[in-house]
């Protein structure tokens, strides 16, 4: 927030005012998310260490240097002509941070989806790739239902490809979004850390990720038996992904597309577990191709 | 009564069967209701669409066609897919 100082000055005519702006630190680093640029404004006292923080979290999405056109200014301000948004980063106190960092993500997020609404399928979905051959399995479920522990505990010695938001091209290749993961704080609470995918021994997105199987989440406390997987007829699988879908109808016939990505998969499953680390030998199949 | 269909953002069949997409909302049809749908081009009495529908389905285990293809027809207006007069 800036400080604006209102006053009144001698030699001034009566009623007039000086509007004084104090120059607050400011720093800026741009982010890629689901293909997009999105700017990120740190500004504060403690912008420098809050921009080390974001730094380390978001690794695997910062765009390099040579990549945007920074003003070349003393505050560093990125050329947000290139970002489709810009969102800001309040550190005139380390307290909360982490609490501004998880909104941040949230609003890096919206930033990104609204900017490729009408272009891409995206789904609220966790996603892992076979390093070498960029083979990609996604899996479908609303917030809450897991998927950042799904693709923390399936992504060890996988690619990373996102834990909030699968985004497909209509040839399969993904849009990958490494972004933080954001690990609930305890199991009740709302409010989440953002940490970096290298730091839990993910690895970064292959060259050209491309969807291999696309999997809706049935988590169930109460299922005891080994995972159990079933592939969905294309409307059972199209009435699934419709709520998890981000501006679907922004699309230009958007079941079709959904429907003709299920089908080009051979079919999208439903798989009903308990435990993340009772998929990974199914995933690990699927991702080599056997499935 | 008589009705006319209201196109959705996008409508998919397979098979018989279908979903259609009204505004974000995600519908699933039935044979019955997704064949209904089809032949509500342009307004259509409900006795005709009856005698459609009994054709190719068979008469309803209980009560007349009309009475079954009328309340059909409401719930397709409920779902915002047709609209009714």
């Amino acid at each position: 927030m800036s400080s604006n100082v209102r006053i009144g000055t001698e030699g001034l005519p009566y009623g007039a005012i000086v509007t004084i702006r104090a120059t607050r630190p400011t720093l800026g680093t741009v982010v890629r998310a689901l293909g997009v640029h999105v700017a990120v404004r740190v500004t504060g006292a403690h912008a420098k260490e809050a921009l080390d923080r974001l730094h380390a979290a978001w690794s695997m999405c910062l765009v390099p240097d040579d990549d945007r056109r920074c003003r070349g200014d003393d505050r560093r301000c990125p050329d947000e002509d290139l970002a489709v948004g810009t969102v800001e980063l309040d550190a005139d106190d380390l307290t909360g941070l982490d609490d501004r960092l998880q909104v941040l993500t949230q609003q890096v997020t919206l930033e990104a989806i609204r900017a490729q609404s009408g272009r891409l399928v995206m789904l609220h979905a966790c996603a892992v790739a076979d390093p070498g051959s960029g083979r990609t399995a996604a899996f479908v479920g609303p917030s809450g239902t897991g998927k950042t522990t799904l693709a923390r505990v399936l992504g060890r010695g996988q690619a990373y490809i996102t834990d909030e938001t699968l985004a497909v091209r209509e040839d399969l290749r993904v849009v990958a979004y490494p972004k933080p993961l954001s690990l609930r704080r305890s199991p009740a609470s709302p409010w989440k850390d953002e940490t970096s995918p290298a730091a839990l021994g993910l690895l970064p997105p292959p060259a050209t990720p491309r969807l291999a199987a696309l999997v809706v989440l049935d988590r169930r406390d109460e299922h005891d038996a080994d995972p159990r997987a079933v592939r969905l007829a294309t409307l059972d699988a199209v009435t699934a992904l419709v709520p998890e879908s981000s501006y679907l109808p922004e699309l230009e016939r958007p079941l079709h597309r959904l429907g003709e990505l299920c089908e080009s998969l051979g079919g999208a499953y439903r798989v009903t577990y308990r435990d993340a680390e009772d998929l990974r030998p199914w995933v690990e199949g699927l991702l080599a191709g056997e499935g | 009564m008589r009705a006319r269909r209201v196109d959705p953002v996008d409508h998919l069949v397979r098979d018989g069967e279908s979903v259609a997409l009204v505004g974000r909302r995600v519908v699933r049809l039935s044979p019955l209701a997704t064949a209904l749908l089809a032949a509500c081009t342009g307004w259509q009495d409900a006795p005709t669409l009856a005698a459609r529908l009994e054709d190719r389905f068979g008469a309803p285990p209980a009560g007349s066609s009309l009475a079954a293809t009328e309340a059909a027809l409401r719930d397709l207006r409920d779902e915002g897919l047709v609209e009714l007069g």
